[in-house]
């Protein structure tokens, strides 16, 4: 009997039957009960309809700013938005300098090898939270007060209320048809690289590809620009005191503190370890391909862009993939620190609707959709860097 | 190969049946009976604010502070008859909900709003209100300001999930004021960045900022509470929905403390009353015989909890007017003029018959 069960687990079909049985088995009950609950209570979702009840400022875009009045579900979406406009930079920001410090760590200069391994050592062992306490309790509190004017006046301020910037603002309702024609001049300007690169390697000369690129964009910016009677301009930020006598920003875009020391520490935290795929990917490079290179007589600048990056790349790219996705995750901490981000947003309305699963599952699908999303990103760059 | 297509699909379905599994455990909203988990643990556990003077301080080793507080201890007065046979916990405005419908304490005291909308959509019921209370804003004594309608243009420091952000919001856009928000999540943060001047104005409870005021003032800020009061927020105890037994004694006991001072029932002369009650409704209050007769017993418990449970209150706690005065007066709260001031004293304060 034994033996004759051993052989059915060693057979590779009935293996299989024993775990699609099970798996069938187990999906059929969880299908059951899930019907059986939904027939039984029905989501209720009119709460998403009702107002917010209180403005949350915290977004770095106006259009993210959420008023008392809006309802619910734009609040949460609102949220979604503010999420994804620190996660977004702070992917960009924690890249590049991940990128310097990786690259410092590889040089031979022993200064900045040991600056750059005190910096990825302190920053991937500080825990993430910590450090955003440390930005908005430590660092943002003691910055001057506001009508002390700190900073380059009339461009930027800096203060315990937040950093004042120059901005983009809409100066007719045009500025949407200029983004649609900036949007078209990248497509230009993409197809004009790609028509020089095809005349360069027919021909054999070098015709430039990247300059005509920026060229064509520049031009097609600008052209539009003017058609369009300038649709956008730039704002600047003033100190102003009310009649009562408070100081308020006006003008210009002001980064409050929850958005800076959540995209500061979300940078600082994240290029620690990007530093280190960076560096650990390069030295995955066997040396004898930088050898080769040597031989071949290619000067140090040519053997790192054409050599050694288009295969430490193809190193990297899942290491990073990783790590863009923990950024996004990890931009919850936020609301630790109050900025408006997504878990902040629906416990607002949780404290006082308390609707705690309507709310929390939409907080899930938007961590499953972005996080697919730059997964989608990510492996298609994998794609295009893969050997052929 | 799972491609990402197939890989969201089966997240949503994972979703879906995890959400269906949670909302099918919430809905069956048995009748619960916290007085007999109570009973059975031997002690009652009290969730309360933990740095807010005057209302609910917990200390390092776990003793506490405040007039929450003293409602706590009154609580295991009247189950136990030994006012320390209570546990203190933690509730900060993000969690306090969740820890009671998940039952991690059996009763929230902790200066929590009775709001229709809390009280229709969350797992929560409340008690009688042991304080009347609203949203006020303090600013610091050398702002020249004499009323929140000055405020045009400042910000304004809140703690982040009270009721006093919809308060604040309501208050300005009415008026056609401007204000920017600066939230925080815990009431040391919100202090700091009010010491600092990251805001012109500090908004909470109006008694929550006088117990602020208080402690500001030690540390050398002087600040004004501005006279207007932004919203009603009548704070008392609350206990789960669908557990009417406990949510009694509850009741009962708070109100049972306005009328002992109603009457002039106090810790000291408590036991002189209960041998030789003045009066019929006091005689009822404690649970004995008036002039003699049979003794009242008036079924709070249902025989689980003495039905002298009021003397054992009172003797250990003391009335409403005791606990007040030991807690809330000491930072600067005055009672007399107050909303909190008995409705013989032309207050708020009036508590249905105990008969």
């Amino acid at each position: 009997m034994k033996q004759r069960l051993q052989d059915i687990w060693r057979h590779k079909r009935s293996r299989y039957m024993a775990v699609n049985v099970t798996v069938g088995a187990l999906g059929g009950i969880v299908a059951g009960y899930v019907a059986y609950s939904i027939a039984v209570n029905f989501f209720d979702f009119d709460f998403l309809f009702a107002p917010y009840g209180s403005p949350d400022r915290s977004s770095i875009f106006q259009a993210l700013d959420i008023e008392a009045s809006d309802p619910r579900w734009l609040g949460m979406l609102k949220g979604a938005g503010n999420t994804l406009s620190v996660v977004g930079f702070a992917i960009v920001s924690a890249s590049l300098l991940g990128l310097a410090i990786g690259v410092a760590r590889l040089t031979a200069h022993p200064l900045m090898n040991t600056l750059g391994n005190l910096y990825v050592q302190t920053f991937r062992n500080l825990p993430l939270l910590l450090i955003m306490f440390f930005f908005a309790f430590a660092v943002f509190r003691s910055l001057p007060q506001i009508e002390s004017r700190s900073g380059v006046v009339g461009v930027v301020y800096v203060s315990n209320r937040g950093l004042a910037l120059p901005w983009l603002e809409a100066a007719s309702s045009l500025w949407t048809l200029w983004a649609l024609a900036l949007a078209a001049a990248v497509a230009l300007a993409w197809f004009a690289r790609r028509w020089r690169l095809q005349e360069e390697l027919r021909t054999g000369r070098s015709t430039h590809p990247n300059t005509w690129g920026v060229c064509v964009f520049l031009f097609v910016a600008a052209a539009t620009y003017l058609a369009l009677a300038a649709p956008v301009r730039v704002t600047l930020p003033e100190v102003t005191q009310s009649a009562s006598g408070f100081y308020t920003y006006e003008g210009g875009n002001v980064l409050g503190l929850g958005y800076m020391s959540a995209f500061i520490s979300l940078t600082l935290y994240f290029s620690a370890f990007i530093a280190e795929i960076v560096r650990g990917s390069i030295q995955a490079v066997p040396h004898g391909q930088v050898e080769a290179a040597t031989s071949l007589g290619l000067s140090p600048y040519q053997r790192f862009t054409l050599i050694v990056l288009p295969q430490a790349l193809r190193i990297m790219i899942p290491l990073l993939n990783n790590e863009y996705q923990n950024t996004n995750k990890d931009s919850t901490l936020a609301h630790a620190i109050a900025y408006g981000e997504i878990v902040l947003i629906s416990n607002r309305i949780v404290n006082n609707a308390g609707n705690l699963l309507q709310t929390y599952i939409f907080i899930f699908l938007v961590f499953v959709l972005t996080n697919l999303i730059i997964s989608l990103v990510m492996n298609s760059i994998n794609k295009s860097v893969r050997i052929r | 190969m799972v491609t990402p297509k197939r890989l969201l699909t089966l997240m949503t379905l994972l979703l879906v049946a995890l959400a269906a599994a949670a909302c099918g455990g919430d809905s069956e909203e048995a009748r619960g009976d916290t007085l007999g988990e109570i009973l059975d643990r031997g002690n009652l556990v009290c969730g309360i604010k933990a740095d807010t003077p005057g209302f609910g301080v917990l200390n390092p080793d776990g003793t506490a502070d405040g007039n929450d507080v003293e409602y706590c201890r009154a609580l295991a007065a009247a189950v136990f008859g030994d006012k320390d046979k209570v546990e203190f916990k933690e509730a900060t405005s993000a969690n306090r909900f969740e820890l009671l419908a998940a039952k991690e304490i059996d009763v929230l005291i902790r200066t929590t709003t009775w709001t229709a909308s809390r009280d229709a959509n969350l797992n929560v019921a409340f008690a009688p209100t042991t304080f009347y209370d609203g949203a006020g804003v303090m600013v610091k004594a050398d702002a020249n300001v004499s009323s929140v309608k000055d405020l045009n243009g400042a910000t304004i420091c809140i703690l982040d999930g009270t009721s006093t952000q919809g308060a604040v919001s309501d208050f300005f856009s009415e008026n056609g004021l401007t204000y920017s928000e600066l939230t925080l999540q815990a009431n040391p943060e919100v202090r700091a960045s009010f010491i600092n001047d990251q805001c012109d104005g500090w908004s909470s409870d109006k008694s929550q900022l006088g117990g602020h005021q208080f402690t500001l003032k030690a540390d050398g800020v002087d600040a004004v509470v501005l006279p207007e009061t932004l919203s009603k927020e009548p704070l008392g105890p609350s206990v789960r929905d669908y557990d009417s037994e406990w949510e009694d004694v509850v009741r009962w006991v708070v109100n049972g403390m306005i009328i002992a001072e109603e009457q002039g029932v106090t810790m000291g002369n408590v036991g002189q009353m209960a041998a030789n009650p003045p009066n019929n409704t006091v005689a009822r209050l404690l649970g004995v015989g008036f002039q003699g007769g049979a003794p009242s017993n008036l079924g709070i418990g249902h025989g689980r909890i003495d039905s002298t449970f009021m003397q054992d209150v009172i003797a250990q706690v003391g009335n409403y007017g005791e606990a007040y005065e030991r807690t809330l007066e000491r930072v600067g709260l005055t009672r007399a003029g107050s909303p909190n001031a008995s409705y013989l004293d032309g207050g708020l304060l009036y508590a249905p018959p105990m008969r």
